[in-house]
C-alpha cells in the first residue's frame, strides 16, 4: 500500500513537473538583477568608458525587458557580463593589479585578461545579450588594456637598466600590443626584443670566454700567491693575474653594460686579483733584485776580468810596437 | 321571583326615605390669624370662629359643643357651649380662637364636638396662621450645567480669556421685607482653577425672586470632567448661603493633516525620496491618540507595498503637536519603467480617518542626470548633434507630463542618445582632424547606440530620432568606408593594406554590410600573414645584421672610442661581416618599406648608410695604416742599407787607417 502511495506521488509530481512552464521570469529576479547592475560602481567603469557604456546597457536592457522575460538564462549572461566572478568584476581585478608599481601584478593581470577572452567568448553564445549589443564592448575595452599594458611595459623596458629585465618587459609588451591587435608596435616591440637579446647573447658569450679565462688566470695567480717561493711560480702568477685582471675587467664591463647585479661580485674579484697582483709583483720584484745584484756582480767581475785581460792585451800591444 | 321583587323594593325604601323627626347638620368653621414677627416676636392674637349648625328635623335639638382638640399655641374657647335649636332653624357656635405669638405659619386645626338629643357631630375649625416674617433669602439649589462645556477652540487663542459658559438663577425672598444682596462670590477655591462671576441684583422685594446671571469661566487648562466649586450668597440677616456649581469639561480634538503633493511624479528607479506628512492636534486640549496608518484594504493600489516604506514614528499625536508622517518611495529593480502606480493608505487616529492616496511614475535609473546631459548637448556647436539632442529633450520632456505607457522606450531613448551624442561628437572631431582610425571606436558606440535606439523606438517621434541618428552615423561611416576603401586601394604596401581592410570590415559592419565586411576581413587576414612574412624575415635580417658588426667590431682595435683595422690578417673576416651587415640591413629595409613600416624602413635603411660609411671608413683607415706599415718598412730598409753602407765604410775607413798606422 505505502509503495503504491508513494508510486502515486512520484507520478503526481513527475506531472507537476512537466506541466509547470519552463522557467518564466518574475518580479523577484528582476529586482535581484537591477538592482545587482545598478550596485556596481566600480573604478574600471570610469576607467574604460566601454565597460561604463557596457553597464549602462545591460541596465538599460534589464530595466526595459518585460519581466517574464528576465528568465534563468538571463541571470547567466548577467552573471557572465556582471556577477560577483564576470567580465566586469574581472575586469576590475585586473585594473586594480595594473594599476599599481609593481610589474608582477601587470604580468598577473595580462594573464588575466587573456583568460577572460573566453568568458567574452562565453557571452557572446547568449542571444539576449548579443540582441542588446552588450558583447561588443568587453571586446573593445580589453584591447585598449593591452595597449596600455604594452605602453607601461615599453617604458618599464626602456628604463631598466638590467638587460635580462628589459627583454622580459619587452616580451611582456610584445604580448600585450599582439594582443592589442597594433601591428607596428608589435613589429617594433619584436624587433626591439631580437635585437636586445642579440646583443645580450653575444657578450654573453664574449663575457664567459672572459670569465672562464679569468678564473682560469685567476687561479693560476692564486698558485703563485701560495707557492711564492718558487719563483717561476711567481713569475707565472705576476702574468696570470695581470690576464686575469684584464679579463675580469672584460666581464665587469659587460656586467655593467647590461645592468646585472654580478657586476659588483666581479668588481670585489678585480679588486682581490689586483691584491694578489701587487702581491705577487712585490714578491717578484724581490727576486728581480736578487738575480739582478748577482748579474751585476757577475758583471763586474767579468768586465773587470775582460777591462783588464783587454788592458794587457793592448800593453802587450803596446810592448810590441816598441819592440818592434 | 315576584316575591324576591317585593322584597327588594322594600328595602330602597327604607334606605331611601329618612327618618325626619330630629337630626341637624354641622358646618365647619374657620379663621385667620396674621403674627407680626417683622421686627421681633410676635404678639398673640385672637380671632372667632363660627360652626354652624342647622336643625333637620322638626323636633327641637339640644346642641351641646366642647373643643375636643386644639393644636399647641392656640387656644380656643366657646363662648356659646349649648342652646336648643328648634327644627328647621340654625344658629352659630361662636368659638373664640387666639394664637400665640410663635405659632407657626400655616394651617392649624381645632376640633369641636357637637351634640343633638340622640347623637354628636364633629367640626373642624381651620385656624390660618399667617405669620409676617423679615427678609429671608430662600433656599438655592445647587447649580449643575447640564451642557459640557466644549474646549473647541486653540488653546493659544483661548489662553487668555478662557472658556465661559452662564447660567441663570433665581434668588427668592420669601420674607416680608426687602432684602440685600451682599455678595454673590466664590466660596473656597473651586477646581481647576475655575472663576465665577456673577451679575446679581442688590435688593429683592418681599417675597419676589430675581435672576441672577452667573458667569463661569474655566481656564484652558481645565482638565476634563466634573469640576466644582462653591458659591456664597450672602444676603445679610435675610440669610447667607453656598451652593456647589458643578461643570463638566470636555476637551476636543482637532485633527489636521498638513498641504502634500500626492503625485510624486517621475521617480527613478532605486532612487529614494520621501513625501513628509505632518500629523498635527490644531486644539491643544488633548491627545489624539491610537493614530495608525495601514493599506487601504479596498482599493489599496497598484504599487508594491515594499516600494513604498511609511513611518510613523508615534500613535499618538500630542495635544496641540504633530507627527511627521514620512513616505519613502523607492522603485524596486522589478518595477516597469513608464509605469504608473498607485497606493492608497488609511489613516485612523481617534479624531477619525482619513485616506491618504500617492502615486507615482517610474522611470529609469538616473534619467535625471540624462536630462542634464541632453541639454548641454542641445547647446553643442554641432548642429546635428543639437538638433537631435533638441528633439529627444523634448521627447523627454512631453514623455514626462503626458505619462506615457511608453515610458520605458522614452527612457531607453534618451539614455542611449546620450550615448550616440557623445561618441558622434568625439568621433566627428577625429573625422575632421583625419583620425579616421581613432573615430572607429567612437562609431561603434554610436552604432550600438542606434541599434539600440532603433529596437526600443515604438511611436512617431522616435522612430524620427532613431531615423535622424541613423542618416548621421551613416553619412559619417560613408565617409570613413569612402576613406578605407580608398586607402585599401591606393595601398603599396602590407600595413596599410591590413589596417584600411580592418577598419573598412568594421565600417561596413556598422553599415549592416556583412557580405562586404566578411570579404574585407579576409583580405585583412592575407595581408596580416604576408606583413607577418616580411617583418620576421626583416627583423631577423636586422638582427643577424647587429650581429656580424658586432662581432666584426670584436676584431678591431679599439683607441679610445674609435675603432681601426690594424690587423690584416682580419681583414677578410671583417669585410665579409660588414657586406654581409650591409645586405642585410638594406634587405630588411625593403622588407620593411613593403610590409609598410615606413618608419623602421627609414631607420633601417639610415642605418644601412651607416654600416657602409663605417666600412669605408675602417677601409680607408687600413688602407691608409697598410701605405704606413709599407713605409716605415722600406724606411727601415733604407735605413739599414744606409747604416749598412756606412758601417762598411767606416770599417773600411779603419782598416785603412790602421794600414796606414801600421805602415
Amino acid at each position: 500500500m505505502v509503495r503504491v502511495i508513494n508510486l502515486l506521488m512520484l507520478a503526481a509530481i513527475l506531472l507537476l513537473a512537466l506541466l509547470s512552464p519552463p522557467a518564466l521570469g518574475d518580479d523577484a529576479l528582476k529586482r535581484e538583477l537591477v538592482e545587482g547592475m545598478s550596485e556596481i560602481e566600480l573604478p574600471v567603469l570610469a576607467r574604460y568608458q566601454e565597460l561604463g557604456l557596457m553597464h549602462k546597457q545591460i541596465l538599460i536592457t534589464l530595466q526595459t525587458l518585460p519581466a517574464k522575460e528576465i528568465t534563468s538564462t538571463t541571470k547567466k549572461w548577467v552573471n557572465i557580463a556582471a556577477g560577483p566572478n564576470g567580465i566586469i568584476q574581472k575586469f576590475d581585478e585586473i585594473n586594480n593589479l595594473a594599476s599599481g608599481d609593481d610589474p608582477g601584478s601587470h604580468k598577473t593581470a595580462m594573464t588575466r585578461a587573456i583568460e577572460l577572452k573566453s568568458d567574452i567568448d562565453s557571452l557572446k553564445g547568449y542571444k539576449q545579450a548579443k540582441d542588446n549589443f552588450i558583447t561588443s564592448y568587453p571586446e573593445t575595452a580589453l584591447q585598449h588594456f593591452f595597449a596600455d599594458q604594452g605602453a607601461y611595459f615599453e617604458t618599464l623596458a626602456e628604463n631598466a637598466t638590467d638587460t635580462r629585465v628589459a627583454i622580459d618587459y619587452y616580451e611582456q609588451a610584445l604580448i600585450a600590443y599582439r594582443e592589442a591587435a597594433d601591428l607596428t608596435k608589435t613589429t617594433y616591440i619584436d624587433l626591439k626584443v631580437k635585437e636586445i637579446k642579440s646583443e645580450y647573447e653575444f657578450d654573453m658569450e664574449t663575457l664567459n670566454e672572459s670569465l672562464a679565462i679569468g678564473v682560469a688566470k685567476f687561479e693560476q695567480s692564486e698558485h703563485g700567491t701560495n707557492h711564492s717561493g718558487n719563483p717561476i711560480a711567481v713569475s707565472i702568477g705576476v702574468l696570470a693575474s695581470k690576464r686575469a685582471g684584464r679579463e675580469f675587467a672584460t666581464v665587469y664591463e659587460i656586467y655593467t653594460k647590461h645592468g646585472d647585479v654580478r657586476a659588483s661580485d666581479i668588481e670585489e674579484k678585480i679588486i682581490e686579483v689586483d691584491y694578489i697582483h701587487s702581491n705577487l709583483v712585490g714578491v717578484f720584484l724581490k727576486y728581480a733584485a736578487a738575480v739582478v745584484t748577482a748579474f751585476v756582480l757577475f758583471l763586474v767581475t767579468v768586465l773587470g776580468r775582460l777591462f783588464r785581460w783587454g788592458r794587457a792585451v793592448e800593453d802587450t800591444m803596446l810592448g810590441n810596437e816598441v819592440i818592434r | 321571583m315576584k316575591q324576591v321583587v317585593v322584597v327588594l323594593l322594600f328595602l330602597v325604601f327604607f334606605v331611601l326615605v329618612p327618618t325626619a323627626e330630629a337630626d341637624f347638620t354641622v358646618t365647619d368653621g374657620s379663621c385667620s390669624v396674621t403674627l407680626d414677627a417683622r421686627s421681633g416676636d410676635a404678639k398673640a392674637q385672637s380671632t372667632t370662629a363660627k360652626v354652624h349648625v342647622e336643625n333637620t328635623g322638626t323636633d327641637i335639638e339640644y346642641i351641646t359643643s366642647n373643643i375636643t382638640s386644639a393644636p399647641d399655641g392656640i387656644s380656643v374657647t366657646i363662648s356659646n357651649p349649648s342652646f336648643n335649636l328648634a327644627g328647621g332653624r340654625s344658629n352659630d357656635i361662636k368659638i373664640s380662637v387666639t394664637v400665640s405669638g410663635n405659632v407657626a405659619e400655616g394651617m392649624h386645626t381645632a376640633t369641636v364636638s357637637v351634640s343633638g338629643n340622640e347623637r354628636g357631630s364633629a367640626a373642624t375649625i381651620a385656624v390660618n396662621v399667617d405669620r409676617l416674617i423679615p427678609a429671608h433669602l430662600a433656599t438655592l439649589p445647587n447649580i449643575i450645567v447640564d451642557d459640557p462645556v466644549v474646549f473647541d477652540r486653540p488653546r493659544t487663542e483661548m489662553e487668555k480669556t478662557g472658556f465661559s459658559v452662564e447660567e441663570t438663577f433665581q434668588i427668592v425672598n420669601d420674607g416680608d421685607t426687602k432684602m440685600t444682596v451682599k455678595s454673590i462670590a466664590p466660596y473656597g477655591t473651586p477646581d481647576a482653577g475655575m472663576t465665577f462671576s456673577t451679575n446679581n441684583p442688590s435688593q429683592i422685594p418681599a417675597q419676589s425672586a430675581e435672576a441672577v446671571t452667573l458667569t463661569i469661566t474655566l481656564p484652558v487648562t481645565a482638565p476634563e470632567g466634573t469640576h466644582q466649586g462653591k458659591l456664597r450668597i450672602d444676603c445679610g440677616e435675610a440669610g447667607l448661603q453656598t451652593i456647589t456649581i458643578t461643570v463638566t469639561v470636555e476637551h476636543a480634538v482637532k485633527f489636521e493633516m498638513s498641504s502634500y503633493k500626492s503625485d510624486f511624479g517621475r521617480v527613478d528607479l532605486l532612487n529614494p525620496v520621501t513625501l513628509e506628512i505632518t500629523l498635527k492636534e490644531a486644539l491643544g486640549y488633548k491627545d489624539i491618540t491610537s493614530v495608525m496608518i495601514k493599506r487601504a484594504d479596498t482599493e489599496p493600489g497598484d504599487g508594491k507595498g515594499d516600494w513604498m516604506t511609511v513611518n510613523l514614528p508615534a500613535s499618538i499625536i500630542p495635544k496641540g503637536g504633530s507627527v511627521p508622517l514620512t513616505f519613502t518611495l523607492k522603485f524596486r529593480g522589478e518595477t516597469a519603467v513608464g509605469r504608473r502606480y498607485a497606493w492608497n493608505y488609511y489613516l485612523s487616529h481617534s479624531a477619525g480617518n482619513a485616506t491618504i492616496s500617492l502615486k507615482a511614475t517610474s522611470t529609469p535609473i538616473n534619467i535625471g542626470g540624462t536630462r542634464d546631459a541632453l541639454q548641454t548637448l542641445r547647446g553643442s556647436g554641432d548642429q546635428e548633434i543639437s538638433s537631435i539632442a533638441g528633439k529627444v529633450f523634448n521627447m523627454l520632456e512631453s514623455g514626462s507630463s503626458g505619462g506615457s505607457d511608453d515610458w520605458a522606450s522614452i527612457a531607453s531613448i534618451s539614455q542611449v542618445s546620450v550615448t550616440f551624442l557623445n561618441a558622434m561628437g568625439r568621433a566627428v572631431q577625429k573625422v575632421d582632424g583625419g583620425d579616421y582610425e581613432g573615430a572607429l571606436n567612437d562609431l561603434l558606440v554610436a552604432r550600438i547606440s542606434v541599434a539600440t535606439m532603433q529596437k526600443s523606438a515604438k511611436d512617431q517621434s522616435q522612430t524620427t530620432i532613431c531615423k535622424m541618428s541613423n542618416d548621421y552615423l551613416t553619412g559619417v561611416l560613408q565617409k570613413e568606408s569612402a576613406y578605407f576603401e580608398a586607402m585599401a586601394k591606393g595601398a603599396t604596401d602590407d600595413r596599410t593594406r591590413i589596417v584600411a581592410y580592418r577598419y573598412a570590415a568594421t565600417t561596413y559592419d556598422l553599415s549592416n554590410e556583412p557580405g562586404k565586411s566578411e570579404e574585407a576581413r579576409g583580405l585583412a587576414e592575407e595581408g596580416v600573414i604576408a606583413y607577418n612574412r616580411k617583418i620576421e624575415s626583416a627583423n631577423s635580417n636586422r638582427v643577424d645584421a647587429d650581429d656580424a658588426v658586432r662581432r666584426a667590431s670584436d676584431d678591431l682595435y679599439r683607441w679610445g672610442d674609435a675603432k681601426l683595422l690594424v690587423n690584416p690578417f682580419v681583414y677578410d673576416s671583417t669585410s665579409d661581416r660588414y657586406r654581409f651587415a650591409i645586405n642585410k640591413t638594406e634587405t630588411a629595409a625593403e622588407e620593411y618599406r613593403s610590409a609598410g613600416e615606413f618608419e623602421l624602413h627609414n631607420t633601417t635603411a639610415l642605418r644601412a648608410d651607416a654600416l657602409q660609411s663605417q666600412w669605408l671608413f675602417l677601409l680607408s683607415q687600413f688602407v691608409v695604416l697598410m701605405l704606413g706599415y709599407v713605409l716605415i718598412f722600406v724606411g727601415v730598409v733604407a735605413w739599414c742599407v744606409i747604416a749598412f753602407t756606412a758601417f762598411t765604410a767606416d770599417s773600411r775607413e779603419e782598416e785603412f787607417g790602421d794600414v796606414v798606422l801600421l805602415s
